[in-house]
């Protein structure tokens, strides 16, 4: 019997069983669900095929320009799957029951390490694809593909290009648990960080990308030079690299140039997975074992500073029980590498993005790219917001975990949990949404009513994404699960990922509409100030705040007292 | 059946294991006792392959389980404390699926499957997830997991965890029943009167060293305070003090 097809055939049956369910209010959930995660395809889909499509019109550059966008798309991907690997890869084949139990069966540890990696690669690249098959199928409709392209683009260049990453981040986890012996993992993950933040920090200074920002504005010619010049800095090693090839010679019919890269791509693949499993065999348990005592020494180490860190030190004011769960929540976020490892590489890629904002041209004569430059900042830090809060807010209440029981019968309500789980949420969210929208404004020289307006949406924005996410949290909770990576990507998280864009999608496109008159009346001396645009935007985004703040809030808190602990 | 000769592990500096030798043979019923954090989940988690000893050799059913891992558990069936199920699936798909694990064919899944069901009374339950089932029922069928494949051994660890008294008296019988029939259960357990009440032999483990072995009356003649039980013979010899 082949263990392997066994166990993922098992596994199957697992997830698929909602599809046997007989429960009427989980098959409910579980269609709402399948309904929301094909709503987002297919707009996802809608989206970048009328991107492309908009784009392709566009003369002599169109092309090159998705071409472009496509390249420096799958990079930002491949450099997040190699990262979300490496994060999930601790918790699937290191610190798991799963795990532990399958190396008490007389299944070999190489099959152990098969299925744990199988586990690991759809765990951290489900979403990633949900977004990239949408992303590839809009670039073969725009480019006239036939139906034999798709397969490829699906099977031969985006399964490849998931496995990649997936082989980098797994082999670097093993290599940090060998090596943990002699230097501690904290102290690894930590320099990859700052490594990987000099790095980038370096390709901006000298790639100089914001030059492509200026000379847009300056000459679609130059535009056209600078892109070119770009190709050739592009990295031919880099699997995004042979991803945009491929595509790009597949949609120019140069069946030779595509199928070198598809070749590279998909022999790269093969050789990384048999090297990853060569060196799996010789070191996977070997390393599982090493995380195994460095688990248990960990749990013998007598932690010294029993107090929070001065700086988290909790105000007297703050009632006994709400301060207690609080500085639980914020121990338990510091003692798990990884929660803050995560949240220390996204500070790190927004200070990278803040201190790339320098270089875009404040000496535009037209105030009316000011506007547009604004408010593509203004929905990139909506978009972080929400990505921040999908990952870091909504698996909080799940968290509580089989620790429930600890709250649920002190005197403290469940729905005071749930407040200390808002108010730690959105102080932490607000700070940092705004000290990002602050700099960035400053960056972008931006002042007075953008400036004003920026401050209040972002407020408001801090307000019903942390509603959405403590709120969706609740709806969907996942006791079992301990690690949040998995948590934020389960089908609750997704479904809040969706909400969460939705929302900052529509209060763009409210702001957009008034904003716009406000530069012509800025601009142009005789246009009048847009007061009724104002006005109307002003109804709609309280109608839509107060919807995304009070709707997850009452049915989170709903459905989390009538649950059973 | 179970040999284990100068077994250590080490985490970090300390010995959480250190220098164990022990010898149980076919047909025996042995405990294994000790305070928290003496080191017996680390002894079972050795004796069942799932860590390495830094030194010395565990050998199960003449089985050494460094050179022969596949085969050695085989020959074991393990109840955990904690065990992992598949929340989602159902009791007769679980045991399908640890029945492939263990390279039993359907057919003779389906019959053990059956066998066991019957004997753990979980014949209503079988076709229910897992999620759905109380901690006592869940502990049932690990146990019919870990008896599928027929083993040498059975390790158990803390066997009475959730079950109610009427389980709890099916379980004791079963293990009872299950050595006589010339196998052996190592049981590690904090229910004195559970070791008193099973076991042939009880070991005593504490800070890693295995400090006394031998059966309930020999055991008594090694107190020196004359314990009469199980309760003061173990309180005197861990010197724990209440």
């Amino acid at each position: 019997m082949n263990i392997f097809r066994h166990v993922i055939n098992y596994k199957l049956i697992n997830m698929t069983a909602y599809l046997r369910e007989s429960d009427l209010e989980r098959k409910l959930r579980f269609y709402t669900g399948a309904l929301v995660m094909t709503i987002f395809f297919a707009a996802g889909l809608y989206f970048f095929y009328y991107m492309f499509n908009y784009l392709a019109g566009l003369q002599d550059i169109g092309y090159l320009l998705i071409d472009k966008i496509m390249s420096i798309g799958f990079l930002a991907i491949f450099i997040m799957l190699v990262i979300s690997n490496i994060i999930t890869s601790i918790s699937t084949l290191y610190r798991s029951d799963e795990t532990v139990y399958y190396f008490s069966t007389p299944v070999p540890h190489l099959k152990v390490f098969a299925i744990r990696f199988f586990d690991n690669v759809m765990y951290s690249t489900w979403g990633v694809l949900l977004l990239g098959i949408p992303i590839i199928i809009a670039y073969g409709l725009v480019r006239d593909f036939q139906w034999w392209k798709y397969l490829i683009e699906i099977i031969g260049i985006l399964v490849p290009f998931t496995i990649i990453p997936a082989c980098l981040g797994v082999g670097f986890t093993i290599i940090v648990y060998l090596l943990s012996k002699y230097i501690q993992p904290r102290v690894i993950f930590m320099g990859l960080i700052a490594l990987s933040s000099l790095a980038a920090v370096l390709y901006i200074k000298l790639g100089q990308p914001s030059t492509l920002a200026h000379n847009v504005f300056a000459d679609w010619r130059v535009l056209n030079r600078f892109l070119g010049s770009l190709a050739a800095t592009s990295f031919p090693f880099l699997p995004s690299f042979w991803v945009t090839e491929t595509l790009k010679n597949m949609a120019d019919k140069t069946s030779g140039s595509f199928g070198v890269y598809l070749l590279s791509l998909i022999s790269t693949t093969a050789i990384m997975l048999r090297f990853l499993f060569v060196f799996a065999g010789k070191f996977y348990y070997k390393s599982w074992q090493t995380s195994i005592g460095l688990y248990a020494s960990a749990q013998s180490k007598i932690i010294k500073s029993r107090q929070l860190p001065k700086f988290f030190h909790l105000p007297e004011w703050l009632p006994r029980d709400f301060r207690g769960v609080l500085a639980k929540d914020l121990k338990l976020f510091l003692r798990e590498p990884a929660q803050w490892g995560q949240f220390a590489v996204l500070l790190v890629l927004l200070i990278i993005y803040l201190v790339n904002l320098r270089h875009f041209p404040n000496n535009l004569a037209e105030k009316f790219w000011h506007t547009v430059i604004s408010f593509a900042n203004f929905a990139f830090t909506g978009f972080i917001l929400a990505t921040l809060s999908v990952r870091f807010v909504y698996p909080n209440i799940s968290l509580e975990g089989r620790a429930f029981w600890a709250i649920a019968s002190s005197p403290m309500s469940i729905k005071r949990l749930f407040w200390e789980k808002f108010w730690l949420a959105f102080v932490i969210f607000v700070l940092i949404a705004e000290v990002l929208a602050f700099i960035s404004n400053i960056m972008l020289g931006l002042t007075g009513y953008m400036m004003i307006l920026s401050f209040f949406s972002i407020m408001l924005m801090s307000v019903s994404l942390t509603s959405l996410s403590v709120g969706m949290g609740a709806v969907f909770p996942k006791f079992e699960e301990s690690n949040p990576g998995r948590i934020a990507s389960s089908m609750g998280g997704m479904i809040t990922t969706v909400l969460s864009l939705v929302y900052v999608a529509l209060m763009v496109i409210i702001l957009a509409l008034p904003t716009y008159h406000y530069s012509a009346y800025i601009i142009d001396g005789l246009a009048e100030f847009p007061s009724r645009e104002f006005l109307i935007a002003g109804v709609l985004i309280i109608v839509l705040n107060l919807t995304t703040t009070i709707i997850p809030i009452k049915i989170g808190l709903k459905s989390l007292s009538s649950r059973d602990f | 059946m179970i040999k284990l000769s100068g077994l250590k592990k080490k985490y970090g500096d300390q010995f959480a294991v250190d220098d164990l030798n022990l010898e149980i043979g076919p047909s025996e019923l042995f405990g294994f006792l000790g305070p928290n954090g003496a080191g017996k989940t680390t002894t079972i988690k050795m004796i069942t392959g799932i860590l390495k000893p830094t030194a010395g050799e565990v050998i199960v059913a003449d089985m050494d389980m460094q050179k022969y891992p596949e085969k050695a558990k085989n020959q074991i069936g393990y109840i955990p404390d904690a065990p992992y199920l598949y929340d989602r699936l159902t009791a007769r798909e679980h045991l399908q699926f640890v029945g492939g694990l263990y390279n039993l064919d359907k057919d003779q899944i389906t019959a053990r499957s059956h066998e066991l069901f019957g004997i753990f009374g979980m014949n209503g339950w079988v076709d229910k997830r897992c999620e759905e089932y109380s901690h006592g029922m869940r502990q049932k069928l690990v146990f019919c997991s870990a008896l599928l494949h027929r083993p040498k051994v059975l390790v158990v660890d803390e066997p009475m965890v959730g079950l109610d008294p009427l389980s709890a008296r099916l379980v004791k019988d079963l293990m009872k029943q299950y050595a006589l029939k010339g196998n052996t259960v190592f049981i590690s357990t904090h229910v004195l009167s559970t070791a008193e009440e099973l076991c042939d032999r009880i070991g005593i483990i504490n800070k890693g060293k295995l400090i006394a072995v031998g059966t309930l009356a020999e055991l008594k003649t090694k107190a020196v305070k004359g314990a009469i039980n199980l309760e003061t013979l173990f309180l005197e010899l861990t010197e724990s003090k209440v």
